[in-house]
């Protein structure tokens, strides 16, 4: 993480060096390098925009079934209704690509509040279980070995039951179960760190303890930290996916992502259309997440300012 | 320094047990009882009431952990009320096939995704680096009861390669093992890339390799070695949460694993199995943590136990 | 990450790593995993050579235990009867048939006297006769036990032993749905349970069914193997196997591979593909009833009649058994099932007409309509499709007005929550298994649990059906009830869904339409 030049210096410049300095001029120029991360981003503002604009842009009505043009393919047109049905029909007659629009918007907050609580969390846990360890470090650490050994579907069950199955409540327990990987990545890469010597300069000059973590440490650790919460995001989906498949996931008939391609669970050998283009649809997200997430994590590679 | 380490260790696992089994408990008590699914439906709302008189439902939550705890220290962890027969023995029972699916996963996984990772650091931005990235994707963005129906239509039904379901042979653990382990090896792809190339940037790699040190020997004994340590920490944690969750692929391929058993106690409200599986299963996190923590003093002593 | 500090040099090498190591913890492992199913193969008995051909079949759960007297679970008696036998059988005509009870008559209106077969064994030699009867009649009613079943006997008040081939069944009451009850009393052996106690007997169960245990490997298999010397004839089957294969997807992708012969619970949906495959065949039966609850004692609308009348004329049930369950539903007008004594083919259900429902919420002071809570308790593994026809349900419903709030629950909860009375609008499955008139008594008869319908006019009718034991006399009092439940609609009336079967073209085997029990001993081969 530092280099040996940065840790040659003196420890008061060491602040100048390790700490994320990074003006727009860089990112800019950074992101023109990167092909991949300007066709993620555009593609994740576009699924940001279209889902914001759902009414505008969706064909139908996401929960109008008609009922007798039910799994109809791609190109369809209904007989009883007229409609032109672009990526076919559900169980239930209702227009997937609609769908598929709608829930975008389940999805992606979904995906990303869940990232956006377990991530600080689990960060900020980490940091404090490390730095401080003894006695923090084994109860932060006994904590997250409970819940870890709690089996997920017993906490979703349990939030579910008592709080009722809505969406606020699905980020809640996908958000609250997801810290333990950021600690314990974070908590591992400080233990190192924090032997070093350039810790121990700033400790002797006088830095206080949250100093020297956020503004020493905390850069440092981050990398891995970005790379486990791009690919968070893509997982919260899939995890809330998974919820459908027991029963516990977005109520019906809001359509998402996730229990869309549950409900097509039994139509896959006749009705493909169903859970392939919500599958698309995730699979994009994903994609474009990891480009971006790659991106920035070269950007805010400490190595790579120094060289 | 490690027996030291092992001592404390298993003081505190004790706690982390005992902190399972008690939360386990209350929140499975809290979401009700089994009577509605045992009886038969026409049973009367006096039936009921006798029925959970009789099997001592209607006890307070106080009662009903002391008697459980009372036996539960003893190795006793009830009957099941679904199958009648002792809960931890029908949960013991299980692990091997669940244990068997996780190790086969694994195997997949690391065996994979190491060497993927390390040739993609290695080769950064070239054909493989790229493919591998795309195909790690692709692995990660796929729900596991989607992949798992997946194969089953195109490997079982499709190209009639393997079966569908069940257990028995060899052949019945290959795409269960495939499912349950395709994440996790995008996932351990991915992290040994992204260790190794921050790892391979190092100075002192540098400096090896200007001391004439062969190419392979610094990645491979030295780069290697030192991106380990998260990618441990990742392998111990899915372990873990294997363990506890091929629910999914236990349930699509009919696999007779603990995972199965422990959803269908969970929503049948079946107390002794429930309290008896998450019991097992947070022993045996709690043995797979304390090993990778061994493992952690063993490979870079500089961290402190 | 793991960087060395400056001037450390890099690690010696006494702690590391190494590839070798790596690699033989890897072997290890794999080797591990291999290991274990070539072990798994070798263990269980192998069943001897038996003449006759082989049938597989599966269904979605498990088994939860070999003692019959132990369980109220469909899966778990649909293996129960392949070795055990009971002493009638619902036929495929519709009227009882006898099996271990050869004849039946009823000495008074509380009695039932049945005349037993002779010369019948169980699969340990142990003879069949009226003492085992009243045994297996007591065991299940053993406090000890705490059987499940229990509450199925309770219309019994005792079993009487008047020689070993007589035996009669007292009843508290005059009970007409007595058969039903003793069709799932299973005959287990009394010498043998005593030899080897309940665990013993639940390990290794006998019967006097046409089959004989073998094996059972749990959440895998039970493997059964032909009695030679069943009573009505050695069965064509000569290897009988179970197998619980969850996931419909995987269940019916076993059928396709040929690796089982037989399956339950075909997804309606399906079946359209299915019929394709010349290897195949599909055929279905009236399964389980569905029925909309409304909570007519403290939810405000639904106390009153029009408001429940407006929910049925504002439904398109029609539409929905048509095009969400293929038309291979059975409509059904009113409370009773398709099967149930009393029950008119040529009734007709309400009409989907909702312009009359909101003429009926108007005038019952809800021009606006109203909004209310919709519960589907949906299982894990659950063909009813309660999520699709409850979402159908509500789209026609917002139509007249009525904003019904979909809410999913699992099964445990759903069931607590039903019992505290706390449902609104709610979906509801009944079996239709035996007698269906006992779902009639327990959900609508006040005494018996009386959560969202008590109607003392309602009780008389239902007393009466179920206490008149002389078949024509019932079906009159059935017909009359059905009309007043017609009239006064506790129930969003709606169907029974098809209980559709998957099996193999070489299999010569049909459902039973008013049985749904499996019963291998019927399969023959063509």
């Amino acid at each position: 993480m530092t280099s040996q030049l940065a840790e040659r210096a003196a420890p008061t410049e060491l602040t100048a060096v390790t700490t994320r300095v990074v003006g727009w001029r860089r990112v800019a120029r950074s992101l023109g390098h990167n092909r991949m991360a300007i066709l993620g981003l555009v593609i994740l503002i576009l699924e940001v925009a279209v889902a914001t604009a759902a009414p505008l842009v969706a064909p139908h009505d996401p929960l109008l079934q008609v009922r007798s043009e039910r799994l109809l393919g791609p190109g369809s047109v209904g007989q009883e209704s007229g409609y032109r049905y672009v990526l076919g029909t559900d169980t239930l007659g209702r227009d997937v690509l609609t769908r598929v629009i709608y829930g975008a918007r389940v999805s992606l907050a979904i995906g990303f509040l869940a990232v956006a609580i377990s991530a600080p969390l689990g960060v900020v846990l980490g940091l404090v279980s490390g730095y401080y360890g003894r006695v923090v470090d084994d109860v932060i650490m006994r904590i997250a070995d409970i819940q870890l050994a709690f089996p997920f579907i017993l906490l979703a069950m349990a939030v579910v039951a008592v709080l009722g199955a809505t969406a606020r409540n699905i980020v809640l327990v996908l958000g609250v179960s997801g810290w333990v990987l950021y600690a314990r990545v974070v908590r591992s890469d400080v233990l190192s760190l924090a032997n070093q010597d350039f810790v121990a300069a700033a400790r002797v000059t006088g830095c206080r303890d949250r100093r020297i973590i956020f503004r020493h440490i905390l850069p440092n650790v981050l990398s891995p930290v970005i790379v486990l919460a791009t690919f968070a995001i893509a997982y919260m989906i899939l995890l809330e996916s998974s919820l459908s498949f027991l029963g516990l996931g977005v109520q019906p008939p809001t359509p998402d992502w996730g229990s869309m391609l549950n409900d097509a669970r039994d139509y896959m050998a006749t009705a493909w259309w169903m859970s392939v283009f919500p599958g698309v649809a995730i699979v994009l997200t994903v994609l474009s997440v990891n480009f971006v997430g790659d991106w920035l994590r070269d950007l805010l590679d400490p190595r790579e300012q120094v060289l | 320094m490690i027996s030291r380490l092992i001592a404390r260790r298993l003081v505190l696992s004790i706690f982390v047990i005992l902190g399972v089994t008690v939360v386990v408990f209350v929140v499975i008590h809290l979401s009700g009882d089994p009577t509605g699914l045992m009886l038969p439906p026409e049973a009367s709302e006096a039936e009921i009431v006798q029925f959970r008189h009789q099997m001592g439902f209607d006890q307070p939550l106080f009662v009903q952990f002391w008697k459980f705890f009372a036996h539960a220290v003893r190795g006793d962890f009830g009957q099941s009320l679904q199958y009648r027969e002792p809960a931890l023995g029908l949960v013991l029972e299980r692990l091997p096939a669940t244990i068997q699916l996780t190790l086969a996963a694994l195997f997949v996984a690391v065996a994979a995704a190491i060497p993927l990772g390390v040739v993609s650091a290695v080769k950064r931005n070239s054909i493989v680096d790229n493919a591998a990235m795309f195909l790690a994707l692709f692995g990660q963005s796929m729900p596991i009861f989607w992949l798992g129906i997946v194969l089953i239509l195109v490997v079982s039904v499709r190209w009639q390669l393997l079966p569908s379901s069940g257990a028995g042979g060899i052949q019945y653990l290959i795409l269960p093992g495939l499912t349950l382990g395709l994440y996790t090896t995008a996932r351990i792809t991915r992290l040994v890339r992204a260790e190794m190339l921050e790892v391979l940037g190092q100075d002192y790699l540098r400096t090896a390799r200007a001391k004439g040190l062969r190419g392979r020997t610094v990645v491979w004994r030295h780069a290697l070695r030192n991106a380990m340590l998260p990618v441990i920490t990742m392998i111990g944690l899915e372990a873990g949460s294997m363990l506890g969750g091929a629910i999914i692929t236990e349930t699509v391929f009919a696999w007779p694993g603990v995972g199965q058993l422990v959803v269908g106690a969970i929503f049948n409200r079946d107390y002794p199995v429930v309290q008896a599986a998450v019991f097992t299963i947070a022993v045996m996190f709690v043995l797979v943590n304390l090993g990778v923590d061994i493992l952690y003093t063993v490979i870079d002593p500089r961290v402190r136990p | 990450m793991g960087s060395n500090g400056p001037g450390s040099g890099y690690p010696s090498g006494s702690h590391t790593l190494d590839r070798r190591a790596f690699l033989k913890v890897g072997a290890g492992l794999g080797g591990l995993v291999f290991a274990g199913p070539l072990l798994a193969a070798c263990g269980g008995t192998t069943p001897s050579a038996s003449t006759g051909k082989n049938l597989t079949y599966a269904y979605a759960a498990d088994v939860e235990t070999l003692d019959p007297l132990m369980t109220t679970d469909t899966t778990t008696e649909n293996v129960a009867y392949q070795m055990f036998d009971t002493l009638v059988r619902m036929g495929a005509d519709g009227n009882w048939q006898g099996e271990l009870a050869q004849s039946w008559e009823n000495p008074d209106s509380r009695s039932w006297k049945f005349h037993l077969r002779q010369n019948v064994k169980f699969h340990n030699g142990e003879p069949f006769n009226a003492q085992t009867v009243k045994f297996s009649f007591d065991r299940i009613l053993d406090p000890k036990l705490k059987s499940p079943a229990a509450p199925g006997m309770a219309p019994f008040d005792h079993v009487q032993v008047v020689d070993d081939a007589t035996v009669v069944f007292v009843t508290k009451d005059p009970y007409a749905a007595t058969l039903a009850q003793v069709y799932g009393l299973y005959i287990v052996p009394p010498q043998y349970i005593g030899q080897k106690g309940n665990d013993g007997f639940a390990a290794n169960p006998v019967g006097t069914g046409p089959f004989t245990f073998v094996e059972r490997q749990k959440a895998v298999h039970v493997k059964m193997q032909a009695n030679a010397n069943y009573w009505k004839g050695k069965p064509t089957v000569g290897t009988l196997t179970f197998r619980p294969i969850p996931e419909d997807a995987s269940r019916i992708a076993a059928l396709q591979n040929g690796e089982v012969d037989w399956i339950a619970a075909v997804n309606v949906d399906r079946v359209k593909d299915l019929k394709t495959n010349s290897k195949l065949q599909i055929q279905s039966r009236p399964g389980q009833g569905i029925y909309g609850g409304m909570d007519t004692l403290k939810f405000k609308p639904f106390m009153d009649k029009r408001v429940r009348q407006a929910m049925n004329y504002g439904i398109n049930m029609d539409s929905i058994v048509k095009n969400l369950l293929d038309g291979l539903a059975i409509r059904l007008p009113s409370a009773l099932f398709s099967d149930s004594p009393g029950f008119d083919p040529k009734m007709a259900p309400y009409p989907y007409d909702p312009n009359k429902a909101k003429q009926l919420l108007s005038d019952a002071g809800y021009p606006n309509g109203f909004e209310v809570e919709f519960d589907l308790p949906v299982g894990l593994q659950s063909t009813q499709k309660f999520d699709q026809v409850g979402q159908a349900m509500q789209q026609d419903l917002a139509k007249i007005g009525v904003k019904a709030n979909i809410k999913v629950i699992d099964p445990g909860t759903a069931f607590d929550q039903y019992r505290a009375g706390k449902y609104q609008l709610f979906l509801y499955p009944w079996a239709s298994n035996h007698e269906a008139g006992v779902y009639i008594q327990t959900l609508l008869e006040s005494d018996t649990r009386g959560y969202y319908y008590k109607n003392p006019q309602a009780d008389t009718l239902i007393r009466q059906y179920m206490s008149t034991i002389d078949a024509t006399q019932r079906a009159n009092v059935g017909k009359q009830m059905n009309q007043f439940f017609f009239d006064d609609c506790p129930w969003v009336y709606m169907y029974q869904e098809p209980d559709i079967y998957g099996y193999g073209s070489a299999i010569n085997w049909k459902p039973n339409a008013y049985d749904a029990y499996f019963h291998a001993v019927d399969v023959k081969f063509q």
